[in-house]
């Protein structure tokens, strides 16, 4: 299969203090990649130095071939990140947000409309479009914030804690997403707490042990996070 | 054992909320003031102590009895309270009730006592306040008759202010306007020297209209603001350059313009209303920008004039640096997402086009007069616009060529060439022939010459 995202060798630092150590690994098409690990493993900061908006000191990154340094634009253009905090536009109402989403990754317009119309559906946001963050309780935004992710066809899909915030029936519909996405020839970077859901969701795993990888594999392989102090 | 009273632990919530103030103004006091500074400051304080008083004791008897004159005005201090609280309601309930009063409402404690002690507070130290500025002033300025009726008025006008304050600030901006719109009508008719207890008459009917309308209170939003307002401490906020500020949403036209919910827009249009959003959130850089611009264009050649040469290019370029430092941003503002380049680039250029209005008004303003003819003058304009329309927008592009990690070749002599001749321009207007050519120029190398 062949390999979209490939990180090698990454080191980042933050306030002069080393946060991830010579993490490599790579995903390839139609697969699930679960970052597990403890809190303050360096998930996050892994998740923050893919898509671009946190330095990292030395390594490469690049997907479908764009490299992040020399092919920015690029390898901007071949992601979608669902944060673990929303990270709405207050100028811009549910539908304008979409409408950005759209415009910034060309999304075609009958394929738009069709799937804000299956994903208001399966998040049940049909009757919030015109409505603004600020009138959206935490677990909404969080549906429209990955309604956004969702629209455009990327290669690589990043998500920080996706399952947050969101309802049974939102996290049964967005796991059935995934699925589809995947198959489809997309490949997931997902960060979670919630074990089970790697098990079910994830092809592969990379486990993070304070900033270095301490192991990775197939999911098959992972049982579980050991204890941070024994 | 027994439970606290409200009261009880609405004091120790004061009490703790001022000791952390306190520390933090103890923090800031360590970070950045200097003791020997502080002892000088302190002796300079006292000396100005002494000339005040020497000072007031000349004024008193100058001052006395002169101001008879204010004492009928006194009855129009009910009317001032209700507009000034319809103004401020718009942006501020004006009791601070805070996310902490919140919580404690949620544990056995009364909503409506805590607003009361709230209310109370407020109306005490305002009371010290009176009896302390105004009232011994009043005292010097009018007879003790004149002096008691101002006090008592403004006694009764503050508490009635606060509450109208608190009440419209929940209720829509409809009811808010009349309010204003009828209390500033009472004001004319008092000036036009309608009887005022008609006036009061009519004030008590707009007070009675909103007692009686139940409004229900927009408690997050009222959370929100005030949260903000007593976190943000001037001194805190000045030395450390961290000010928090209330969500936007709730300035008096973010309101109005959230109502315009259209769908169709290009990217574009969304791209503008982010940038509007982005600028209204960097207001401190904006409004300290453009009024210096505009002062470095009027200040200096108005001593010196030979010195608008120079002043309107730095100027220029001081305004186009700080537009370019507020774009970098550009990827804090729009996250992770791929940018459409050009409606990036345009809607953000519309406003920082606009922002310099200003600065063409004050160079046209300081051109009059230093007596400089109409025909120089429009020729000076359109040299500046068309350097500015180019520059602007190179320094634009190449901003977003830095945040987006491509390389580019900076023509800078060619942009010092453009500013020379434009100050020069300004000493004779031949010189203007040159800036078309300097600038044309520009406009072709910015199309981007990459190195690699």
């Amino acid at each position: 299969m062949e390999v979209v995202l490939e990180v090698k060798n990454c080191n980042v630092d933050i306030q002069k203090e080393r946060i991830l150590r010579d993490i490599s690994f790579h995903v390839k098409r139609n697969e699930i990649m679960a970052l597990v690990g403890h809190n303050g493993a360096g998930k996050s900061t892994l998740m923050k130095t893919m898509i671009g908006s946190r330095e990292k000191i030395t390594g490469t990154l690049s997907i479908a071939g764009n490299d992040q340094d020399a092919q920015y634009k690029s390898y901007k253009r071949n992601f979608t990140y669902i944060p673990e905090e929303p990270l709405l536009f207050n100028e811009l109402t549910v539908y304008h947000h979409f409408k950005l989403y759209q415009k910034s990754y060309s999304v075609p317009e009958d394929v738009f409309e069709s799937r804000v119309q299956t994903y208001t559906q399966g998040f049940e946001l049909k009757d919030k479009l015109d409505e603004y963050p600020e009138a959206l309780s935490k677990g909404m935004r969080q549906k429209v914030q990955t309604i956004c992710a969702l629209i455009p066809d990327v290669p690589v899909l990043f998500i920080d804690e996706p399952f947050m915030g969101l309802d049974v029936y939102a996290g049964r519909f967005l796991e059935e997403e995934l699925i589809r996405k995947k198959v489809q020839g997309a490949c997931i970077v997902l960060t979670t707490h919630q074990l089970e859901k790697v098990s079910e969701l994830a092809n592969r795993y990379v486990m993070l042990v304070e900033g270095e990888v301490a192991s990775s594999g197939d999911v098959s392989e992972f049982h579980e996070l050991e204890r941070r102090s024994t | 054992m027994e439970p606290m009273t409200t009261y009880s632990v609405y004091k120790w919530l004061r009490k703790k909320r001022r000791k952390k103030k306190f520390d933090l103004y103890k923090q800031t006091y360590h970070m950045v003031v200097d003791p020997v500074m502080v002892f000088y400051s302190g002796l300079f304080v006292i000396f100005c102590l002494f000339i005040g008083y020497d000072w007031l004791q000349q004024l008193i008897t100058l001052l006395d009895g002169r101001g008879t004159f204010i004492a009928p005005y006194a009855f129009f201090l009910p009317l001032l309270a209700i507009i000034s609280a319809s103004v401020a309601s718009f942006t501020d309930p004006g009791l601070r009730f805070t996310s902490s009063e919140l919580q404690l409402s949620f544990l056995p404690h009364s909503r409506k006592w805590l607003l009361t002690y709230l209310f109370l507070e407020k109306y005490i130290v305002q009371l010290l306040i009176i009896m302390v500025v105004p009232l011994p002033f009043a005292l010097v300025l009018m007879s003790w008759e004149s002096a008691v009726t101002w006090v008592s008025l403004l006694l009764i006008s503050y508490p009635l202010s606060l509450w109208m304050q608190w009440k419209l600030f929940s209720m829509s901006s409809v009811y808010k306007m009349s309010v204003f719109l009828f209390s500033a009508a009472f004001s004319v008719l008092f000036f036009l020297g309608f009887p005022v207890l008609l006036l009061y008459l009519g004030l008590s009917v707009i007070v009675l209209v909103c007692f009686i309308r139940k409004e229900e209170v927009d408690w997050g939003r009222v959370i929100d603001i005030n949260d903000a307002r007593v976190w943000n401490m001037w001194l805190v906020g000045y030395f450390t350059e961290v000010n928090i500020k209330p969500p936007k949403r709730f300035g008096i036209t973010k309101s109005i313009w959230k109502k315009k919910r259209g769908r169709h827009y290009s990217a574009q249009h969304l791209y503008g209303r982010i940038w509007t959003g982005y600028l209204q959130k960097s207001a401190d850089v904006v409004w300290k920008t453009i009024p210096t611009v505009c002062l470095i264009i009027l200040v200096i050649p108005m001593r010196v004039d030979w010195m608008l040469m120079f002043t309107l290019p730095i100027a220029i370029v001081v305004y186009h640096e700080v537009a370019g430092g507020l774009f970098s941003d550009v990827e804090g503002v729009f996250h992770p997402l791929p940018i459409e380049e050009e409606s990036c680039k345009n809607s953000y250029l519309k406003w920082a086009y606009i922002g310099l209005l200003p600065v063409f008004i004050s160079f046209i303003s300081i051109q009059t007069v230093l007596g400089e003819s109409l025909v120089a003058i429009g020729m000076q304009l359109i040299a500046i616009i068309l350097l500015v329309y180019v520059d602007l927008a190179r320094v634009i592009d190449e901003r977003l060529m830095m945040v987006q990690k491509e390389n580019f070749y900076r023509e800078e002599w060619r942009r010092v060439a453009g500013l020379i001749l434009l100050g020069a321009g300004v000493y004779h207007p031949l010189f203007l022939l040159g800036v078309p050519l300097v600038v044309f120029k520009i406009g072709r190398s910015t199309l981007k010459e990459l190195i690699s």
